[in-house]
């Protein structure tokens, strides 16, 4: 009789408000915001392009990211992008999809998010350089290493800028991570884009 | 007469308790009526030495403007992030990575922001710091300010949202507050409530039907955060980007006032003693109730002999009331169509749908028999049917739980045991098989879950955790 627990509630694309069509420019900053969040993402957890599929499997998002073309074109929409090959106008349903995957994967390393927050205060107390706690030192390594390799700025920007950007959007991923995540992100999208 | 703990939340840094009494007149209504709604926060981050935690105490409305102060906030915080845009400032001066406290400048004119009617405020202090001045919730032991780090605004922010998408089933009970409905003679409460409710339910309404918009979002006298550096760090031409990246702003130091929904916390009603809100507004509207707002909250009635009549009887002089009496000052704001495209004011009513929409009202209370939230008759019916066959087993000495899903017809369609012990009793609770009818078929709701809570003292409860 004892019945399976139930896989935590999805929270449905129809869950993220939209109060009016962005339009070009703020679908671009969209992008650009989202493709950030997954880089740091990845920076920090490793987690691939695989585990965004699963994800997305997971979130019953197929149709709106099927495989990792998919997937590949949808991230190459951010502006700040090498390249124009290949890029793909995102649309607002897939916008959202992306703000539940990346949510869905915070969600999924909160444990290890919140570490690396915490080392961070902690080496902050201290004075001392985030770089000198391993899980930071690596995250601070592979964010910059992405971002130059992949973002058309990325041989201009200087480290500290990234280092910057980095660690906020490790902060930023911590409250992505909570049950109000995806609302929280989807807000912060569309009201940034709007201003 | 003592207060309860009815709600705790305990993320890693801090601790919500939300606390409430039986009203004497629990005894003539034969069920708990709860009242004085109390609430105590502690931040109590193991990190921190004992004498660095702060515990901070006041009523339903506080706790309100506290919450709305706080996602407010975090929103805030969130759309600040540093991007490489044409923009880019320095990253701030100071600190290599203007972690620390640095924002001497920035400081000074937030300090000209006029916070919430709680006078409760939030600012930052570089990106792992915030400061809460505490306003009225502040203490002799508190101090006027203390200082949140990035992990306890999240706990808090956590249980903040945790405490809003649940407290929506709960009733509202703040007999002390405001002083002008405790001056007015009984009928002016009334209409009053229902001029609230009326109002509520037409923004709800609004809400509800996804066309809410900046024109009839929540009510806020803030300014949207618009600074012009915050419109040139959210725009990215690509062009700019192979400029030599100036310094970075950070436009998440130049945060906006919280919107002051203390104003709106006002508006909703003190009740008599005992007296339960005689709230009409149908059951999907308090999914979507404002919290924020410091609305109202509907609680259901229907069984509610007392108060009914009461409602009865005053029904008419409602009626007319609610034609002559002029809107209090604060509703009128929150029923007037806001034209300026206020972000603060969007996102709250954005928030507060969102809140509603993804969680739904979790009835429950530690208080016995917890009749006053069985918003749905079949939580009542739930527990007429376990108390009748309920016998705890010898050697049970811990209590069982389970989830209980009811579909659409009534019949029970899935049980999830909480906790081991739970599963291992699951065969002795006397709960029906999946599948089988169990209590009267759900008005349109497809389907119910049902808390059950077996004591081994022999005691049932049940709790509506949500309705879909």
């Amino acid at each position: 009789m004892q019945s399976p627990v139930k896989p935590p509630a999805i929270v449905s694309i129809e869950a993220l408000p939209l109060t009016h069509q962005p339009d070009p420019t703020q679908l671009d900053n969209i992008k650009a915001q989202l493709d950030l969040v997954l880089l740091a993402l990845e920076a920090l957890t490793g987690v691939g392009s695989e585990a965004m599929l699963q994800a997305a499997a997971d979130l019953k998002l197929e149709a709106l990211v099927a495989d990792r073309v998919a997937l590949w074109r949808l991230r190459q929409s951010s502006p700040l992008r090498r390249g124009q090959g290949g890029r793909k106008k995102l649309d607002v349903e897939e916008a959202r999809a992306l703000v539940l995957i990346s949510c869905h994967l915070a969600k999924q390393h909160q444990e290890l998010i919140r570490r690396a927050v915490a080392l961070l205060e902690q080496m902050t107390e201290q004075n001392r350089e985030p770089h000198q706690a391993a899980l930071l030192g690596d995250y601070l390594d592979a964010f910059n290493n992405t971002y130059q390799e992949r973002m058309e700025d990325g041989d201009n920007t200087s480290p500290d800028i990234l280092t910057h950007l980095a660690l906020k959007l490790l902060i930023d991923l911590l409250f992505y991570s909570a049950a109000s995540g995806p609302r929280r992100l989807w807000l912060a999208l569309i009201d940034r884009a709007k201003k | 007469m003592s207060l309860s703990v009815l709600r705790r939340y305990t993320p890693p840094t801090c601790t919500l308790e939300i606390m409430g009494s039986q009203s004497p007149l629990s005894r003539w209504m034969g069920q708990p009526v709860l009242k004085q709604l109390r609430f105590q926060l502690n931040l109590d981050d193991p990190k921190l030495p004992e004498d660095k935690w702060v515990t901070l105490r006041g009523d339903r409305a506080q706790l309100d403007a506290l919450c709305e102060v706080v996602t407010t906030y975090v929103q805030q915080f969130l759309e600040g992030v540093p991007e490489l845009a044409d923009g880019r400032g320095a990253v701030s001066n100071g600190s290599p990575i203007a972690l620390v406290p640095t924002l001497t400048a920035q400081a000074s004119t937030l300090q000209s922001v006029p916070s919430n009617s709680a006078g409760i405020l939030l600012q930052p202090r570089g990106l792992l710091s915030h400061e809460l001045v505490l306003g009225e919730l502040a203490t002799e032991e508190t101090g006027s300010v203390t200082h949140l780090s990035a992990l306890q605004l999240f706990d808090l922010a956590n249980a903040l949202d945790e405490y809003t998408t649940e407290v929506v089933a709960l009733p509202t009970l703040q007999p002390a507050q405001s002083s002008w409905l405790k001056r007015s003679p009984a009928w002016a409460q009334i209409a009053a409530v229902t001029l609230v409710v009326v109002g509520l339910s037409t923004s709800i309404a609004k809400l509800w039907d996804g066309s809410y918009t900046a024109k009839n979002a929540a009510p806020t006298t803030s300014q949207g955060a618009s600074s012009s550096d915050q419109k040139i760090a959210t725009q990215l031409p690509p062009a700019a980007m192979n400029e030599q990246p100036a310094p970075l702003a950070l436009p998440n130091q130049k945060l906006p006032p919280a919107p002051p929904i203390g104003s709106t916390g006002s508006p909703a009603p003190g009740l008599p003693n005992g007296l339960k809100p005689q709230i009409v507004a149908p059951l999907p509207s308090m999914k979507q109730s404002t919290t924020g707002a410091g609305s109202p909250v509907p609680a259901d009635s229907s069984r509610d002999g007392f108060a009914a009549k009461t409602r009865q009887d005053t029904t008419a002089n409602e009626l007319r009331v609610a034609k002559s009496q002029p809107l209090p000052a604060p509703l009128a704001g929150e029923l007037k169509p806001e034209l300026a495209d206020d972000a603060p004011a969007r996102r709250a009513a954005a928030g507060a749908a969102s809140r509603g929409a993804d969680s739904l009202a979790a009835n429950e209370s530690t208080a016995q028999n917890g009749t006053p939230f069985d918003t749905i008759p079949q939580v009542a019916e739930a527990r007429r049917y376990f108390q009748g066959r309920w016998t705890s087993p010898q050697g049970l000495t811990q209590v069982l739980e389970y989830r209980l899903v009811i579909g659409a017809n009534g019949s029970l369609q899935q049980i999830i045991p909480l906790g081991l012990t739970s599963g291992d009793y699951i065969d002795r609770t006397g709960i029906p098989l999946v599948g089988e009818p169990f209590v009267s078929p759900l008005n349109s709701k497809r389907n119910a879950t049902i808390r059950l809570v077996l004591s081994p003292d022999g005691r049932v409860q049940t709790f509506l955790e949500r309705v879909e």
